[in-house]
């Protein structure tokens, strides 16, 4: 019976009910809208700064915390935690550094699958291009400028391991403005691991040596400090070069690699804590370390944007509110006549105020369902044309739509039903 | 007699006008809000990208070329040139001065503690830099560094210090702890205030105050490296094109290049400003801070649109209530013998009266609004723009118009006895 008469209360006037529907289905659609918004704003933002490059390294976990460059970790077998990042949908680059010798002089050198570089190093700024072939170069910007480098040159590099000398072309120059414009990037993996002890370091020929060298740094005995200081070596002699002791009396490294690799973890701070966790329950020699510049920026720059949707979407809400309670209103004014008869027969005034919140109700169904889709359908046409990408239909949207709509519709309603419980019934029925 | 029944009208309905008045002054004060915020954002946005940390390195341009292999490194006699921390104040005297928000200076060494040598990176945490003609400009590791995280407390003089997380773990110590550092040119026995997480080599450093660190490292008024906050524009396609050869660009293309903050403008003229310095700028920050930006101006350029259009319908709507509730008034009129236009003209008047009332007001509280929201949302002031105050009146004015025009349009075009009798 009440459903019967709010069903035909509300198809009895066609012109406010529409009125009334397109003001709450204008609401739904915007709560959906923001939403849906908020929501995949935070995911494909957080996609695209992760095509940029990575959000975390794994380095060989360290003997000691404080004092690992006096004691590497040795040769890594990384093909587990490779495994285990790849089950998890994780981008990732491994990186092997290696000493080389350019025209005598010590430089460091990268060695990187091309195809995994690029997908990390998104934001370099490359001229030229990047190494296609296993006998390209890609070079850092400072490192070039060191060694006098240009696009096409041919270099040769010696490795420190004992490895026969490199040939390479370099086909580009690249800025990033951090520590890795001061290498060079091969695409070769050489072999890593190779024990550096002093029959592989001997008879290092130094054949650049307008440099004076590298000065006591933690290589005591490296080529580069018998290069700076002896006569011998600055006029191009051999010498032969032995593992020894750094400065801070701690063993020199048995090996001159050192692997790490970078990792574009989907998600936030809390997928890379989970990452690490997984790794330290399969106990596997690793350590996880997030890039805090980029994951604070990230979050910051979120949560602003988060914020600047919520508000908007009160702001909407509110102004959604006022234009449904007119319309409640207006409702309740042209339907003074049915409702004062509806008094008269019996109908007390909270019966009528139920049945105006009723319809309300009704109508904010229907209207958060079409707003839903509508907010779903602006969206996707938002995100494509900021993002590029689609959306999916979120059940948080769903619920925001019917949240804000349903709670717009109760106040409308029991403003309306305060409206009606003031009406004269019969002096509406007599016409004044 | 037209005047005295618009009068008489507002007299009369006084309470309902006053309604009429506040909705649109609430409706338009929350789009006017709206608007504030929307004209700042893009600003106050590439503000907030500061949280990314340092879009701009400043170098000594003789500074050798590390070798590092993890965590070994030759380090070339080229590594003895520095910069001079006299020249800082420079980068406050720049033409892109203004778009300078902060910088910190580092300067690195090595100290013996515990019997082992750990790195010590000197830097400013709140300095006070003086600018010639120009107020003093507060910067340091604080504003550099968002990203660091402390427990404890920042240091505030040059007798304490931060530890970095992984020393301190590794060494068990504590805020509070005193340390005694010894260097080849002196000592130093600062107090910890603070435990020091950066993701970064300072996790495994002691970080002091730069003058202290100077005086260690027997380098008085030197620094290594500058990291600088810039406020700059995503490159485009001209930037990328004076980034491949700057040749290539006609002298006009040059200027704008010059006359845009584009990272690398910014960077340049930082580099002309110091003396033998080399400015690089930070790829990964930038890049990051222009697809931020340019995602985001889209994105709220889109939900500002939305907003409005919304806020129309919705203001559009409470009046034309309000008129609808009036049908009988204006059947009244046309019975009493009131022509169809002048009826719309009297209702268009009361909608013109209301819309400029409510759009005056709205022009006041919208800027405070939207100046509040800015300050909510990113603790920071902004001006007033003069332009919303001519803005809201008119937006009042045609919302007014436009929600009173049709219903009014239609009542005069139904019959008036129908309408009294309330059909």
């Amino acid at each position: 019976m009440l459903g019967r008469m709010v069903a035909k209360a509300i198809l009895k006037n066609p012109g406010v009910s529409l009125w009334t529907l397109a003001a709450l289905t204008t609401c739904a659609t915007l709560a959906a809208l923001f939403a849906t918004t908020a929501m995949e704003v935070q995911q494909k933002m957080s996609g695209e700064l992760r095509q940029l490059g990575a959000n975390a390294v794994a380095y060989p976990a360290p003997a000691s915390a404080t004092l690992p460059q006096t004691t590497p970790a040795p040769p890594m077998d990384w093909s587990a935690i490779e495994e285990l990042l790849h089950a998890r949908d994780v981008k990732t680059a491994r990186v092997t550094l290696h000493v080389g010798l350019v025209e005598g002089r010590p430089v460091a050198v990268a060695a990187c699958n091309p195809q995994s570089l690029t997908a990390m190093t998104d934001y370099w700024s490359v001229t030229g291009r990047r190494p296609n072939g296993s006998n390209e170069l890609l070079a850092g910007r400072r490192v070039a400028t060191m060694l006098g480098l240009s696009l096409n040159q041919r270099i040769s590099i010696q490795w420190l391991n004992g490895e026969s000398p490199g040939q390479y072309r370099v086909v580009g120059i690249f800025e990033s403005g951090d520590e890795d414009e001061d290498r060079l990037f091969v695409p070769q993996v050489l072999a890593t691991g190779a024990a550096v002890g002093p029959a592989r370091f001997a008879q290092v020929p130094v054949t650049h040596p307008q440099v004076p060298g590298v000065t006591a740094g933690r290589y005591a005995n490296c080529l580069s400090c018998h290069a700076a200081t002896d006569p011998k070596i600055r006029n191009g002699a051999s010498m032969p070069l032995s593992p020894g002791s750094t400065d801070a009396g701690s063993p020199l490294p048995t090996t001159s690699d050192f692997s790490y690799i970078l990792m574009s973890i989907p998600g936030d701070v809390s997928a890379i804590r989970a990452l690490d966790q997984a790794i330290n329950d399969l106990e596997l020699p690793v350590q996880i370390t997030p890039l805090q510049q980029v994951l604070h920026g990230e979050e910051h720059v979120l949560t602003k944007i988060n914020l600047l949707a919520g508000l908007a979407l009160v702001a909407v809400a509110v102004l959604t509110a006022l234009g449904v309670c007119a319309a409640v209103l207006a409702r309740v004014v042209q339907r003074r006549k049915e409702l004062a008869l509806l008094q008269s027969l019996g109908a007390t005034r909270r019966a009528v105020g139920v049945l105006l919140l009723l319809e309300n109700t009704a109508m904010g169904l229907v209207a958060t369902i079409a707003g839903f889709i509508l907010g779903t359908a602006l969206a996707q046409g938002v995100v494509r044309q900021v993002f590029h990408a689609n959306v999916q239909p979120r059940v948080g949207a769903l619920a925001a739509a019917a949240g804000v709509t349903l709670g717009v519709c109760l106040l409308a309603g029991w403003l309306g039903a305060r409206r009606a419980a003031q009406l004269q019934p019969a002096a509406i029925l007599r016409g004044d | 007699m037209f005047l005295r029944m618009l009068i008489e009208s507002f007299a009369r309905r006084r309470t309902r006008k006053l309604l009429a008045v506040t909705a649109v002054w609430i409706g338009l004060s929350l789009v006017i809000g709206l608007l504030a915020l929307g004209l700042d954002v893009g600003d106050k946005l590439n503000r907030e990208l500061r949280s990314f940390g340092a879009n701009i390195k400043l170098q000594p341009a003789e500074a050798a070329v590390d070798v590092r292999i993890g965590g070994f490194e030759l380090v070339a006699p080229g590594r003895t040139v520095y910069l001079d921390e006299a020249d800082l104040p420079r980068l406050k005297q720049i033409f892109w001065r203004n778009n300078i928000l902060a910088f910190a200076p580092r300067l690195n060494t090595q100290t013996r503690l515990a019997e082992r040598s750990v790195p010590l990176v000197g830097t400013w945490f709140n300095h006070r830099v003086t600018v010639e003609d120009a107020e003093p400009f507060v910067t340091g590791a604080a504003k550099v560094f968002p990203y660091w995280q402390v427990r404890g407390a920042w240091p505030k003089d040059s007798e304490s210090c931060l530890v970095g997380s992984a020393l301190a773990q590794e060494l068990d110590l504590n805020p509070g702890d005193q340390l005694d550092l010894v260097t080849d040119q002196g000592s130093a026995s600062l107090r910890i205030v603070g435990v020091l997480t950066s993701g970064n080599e300072e996790d495994r450093a002691i970080v002091a105050p730069l003058s202290v660190v100077q005086r260690l490292a027997g380098l008085p008024g030197k620094v290594a490296q500058v990291d600088i906050i810039a406020l700059t524009t995503p490159e485009n396609k001209l930037a990328e094109r004076y980034g491949r050869d700057p040749q290539t660009l006609t002298p006009a293309e040059y200027e704008r290049w010059v006359c845009t903050p584009y990272p690398g403008s910014v960077a340049a003229d930082i580099q002309n400003a110091v003396p033998g310095s080399s400015a690089r700028v930070v790829r990964r920050v930038a890049e990051t801070q222009g697809a931020v930006l340019g995602r985001i101006d889209g994105l709220m350029l889109l939900l500002g649109l939305f907003v409005l259009i919304a806020s129309t319908l919705s203001i559009m709507g409470m009046l034309s209530s309000a008129v609808l509730e009036r049908r009988g008034e204006v059947a009244l009129l046309q019975a009493v013998g009131a022509h169809r236009a002048d009826v719309l003209r009297l209702f268009l008047a009361e909608a013109v009266a209301i819309g400029l009332v409510g759009g005056a007001l709205a022009a006041l509280t919208g800027q405070v609004l939207g100046r509040w929201l800015l300050r909510m949302i990113f603790d920071s002031a902004s001006e007033p723009h003069g332009v919303l105050l001519i803005l809201a009146p008119l937006l009042g004015l045609l919302i007014a118009i436009a929600a009173s025009l049709p219903p009014v349009w239609r009542t005069v075009h139904q019959p008036a006895a129908r309408l009294l009798r309330g059909v």
